[in-house]
């Protein structure tokens, strides 16, 4: 079967609403009734609106480039089994999306754990090659000191994460990346509203903290490499 | 007390608790004046801080570069055939899940309240076949010892299933004549004896009102 990728211009342009994909607009209540009809084309269309940030997303979790790509299609086979199960709105997608996908990095990170005791460290002294390649946020019409430099942030800020408490990292991955909101974060985590709000705040702080010494730490490795050079 | 007296390290350690006190408070803070959602006495306050406190100021710099690039690593481009792949694997699961469905519509047919019902029904009419509560065993009125002693008395041609039909038939009937005769002298008894007590409180009634 080939599933050459394609424009779904023609097949939803029709659609009035609020989503876009590949410049075409669609209605995402009438593309999930599609998908739980197990239509390929509007399921595909699916994918293509979501893939990018639960690709993302398994990545905050993993910051493995292969393990982000195989957690983020099982999330997706997952969605698609239980999409019949998903009786809310277009509103409520995301937060079940996202909690779907989370689920998925954490018993793979358990997995991993119980399989390879070293694995954890591994990941969280990972380098920068593991990086994904394709990577959008970068400016095109950045020069390539500056594209260097804004990779070496993100970079820099997938590793502050890594070094966070899991708590910290669900909350800065589901709220300050994705953009839930504080309500949806406490129902993915099954946490009060309150406690969810001054968890975020002590969350911003500790990935601060930590990012402030590995910015010292890199200042100083710089500063030796300059003085042996 | 005399102020010469007070140790000089104990008043570092006051000034030191202090300073730790105002930044854990203004640290509190931190992330609200980064959105500027501070009133104004509070902005200023923690403004202040920020410009005697080091340590604060640089936490507050890293918190203002996050709220400017979190956001950023909300969506990574997918590696090259990723949608692709997805759509194998669920074509994939969408066929295993088409040969699992056979034994799911067994199960699910088995699962319906109907079929309860109907089971129960079956279930009733087997016993009744098998008792004596219509009145006809239709098993046990068929004996072949007695069917083969029987069998040399009648023509070949009577002994049909016409024929058992009929005797089972009769002896249906004659089961049910008992029953309700059964039941007829129960009835019987049971209204005289109603009749009798109704008359005997009747007379004990009529002479308490004379």
């Amino acid at each position: 079967m080939n599933w050459e990728p394609f424009s779904v211009r023609s097949v939803y342009n029709n659609r009035t609403t609020n989503f876009t994909l590949e410049g075409a607009t669609i209605d995402i209540e009438q593309l999930l009734q599609a998908c739980r009809r197990h239509e390929p084309l509007a399921w595909e269309a699916f994918v293509r609106l979501y893939q990018h940030r639960l690709y993302a997303l398994s990545f905050g979790y993993l910051r493995n480039t292969a393990e982000a790509e195989e957690l983020a299609q099982e999330a997706f086979v997952h969605v698609f089994r239980n999409l019949h199960q998903f009786s809310g709105h277009a509103a409520g997608l995301e937060p079940w999306l996202f909690a779907i996908t989370r689920h998925c990095c954490i018993d793979r990170q358990r997995h991993n754990k119980a399989r390879l005791p070293s694995a954890a460290n591994s990941v969280s002294n990972g380098t920068d090659d593991e990086w994904p390649e394709h990577d959008e946020l970068l400016d095109a019409g950045a020069t390539p000191e500056q594209t260097l430099a804004t990779k070496q942030d993100q970079n820099m800020l997938y590793r502050a994460l890594q070094e966070t408490s899991e708590e910290t990292r669900d909350l800065i991955l589901l709220k300050d990346i994705q953009g839930l909101k504080i309500e949806e974060v406490a129902n993915i985590l099954g946490l009060p509203v309150g406690t969810v709000k001054s968890k975020c705040h002590r969350a911003k702080i500790e990935l601060a903290k930590v990012l402030l010494r590995l910015g010292a730490e890199n200042d100083l490795r710089d500063s030796v490499q300059g003085a042996n050079s | 007390m005399n102020h010469e007296q007070v140790p000089e390290h104990f008043t570092q350690q006051v000034l030191d608790t202090l300073q730790l006190d105002a930044c854990r408070q203004a640290q509190a803070l931190l992330d609200e004046h980064a959105h500027n959602l501070l009133p104004l006495l509070h902005a200023e306050l923690i403004r202040q801080h920020l410009e005697n406190c080091s340590d604060c100021r640089a936490l507050h710099t890293a918190i203002v570069m996050l709220n400017a690039r979190l956001p950023a690593l909300q969506s990574l481009r997918v590696p090259q055939g990723f949608t692709a792949s997805v759509m194998q694997r669920t074509v994939l699961q969408e066929v295993t899940r088409r040969h699992e469905q056979k034994p799911r519509r067994f199960v699910a047919w088995l699962m319906r309240p109907r079929f309860a019902l109907e089971s129960a029904y079956a279930m009733t009419v087997i016993v009744m076949l098998f008792s004596d509560l219509t009145g006809v065993n239709a098993f046990d009125t068929f004996d072949p010892a007695l069917w083969e002693r029987a069998r040399p008395r009648f023509p070949e041609s009577a002994m049909t299933f016409e024929h058992l039909s009929t005797q089972l038939s009769e002896q249906a009937e004659q089961q049910t004549e008992k029953m309700t005769t059964k039941y007829d002298d129960t009835a019987r008894a049971i209204e005289s004896w109603t009749r009798e007590k109704y008359t005997a409180f009747r007379e004990q009634y009529t002479a308490l009102m004379r």
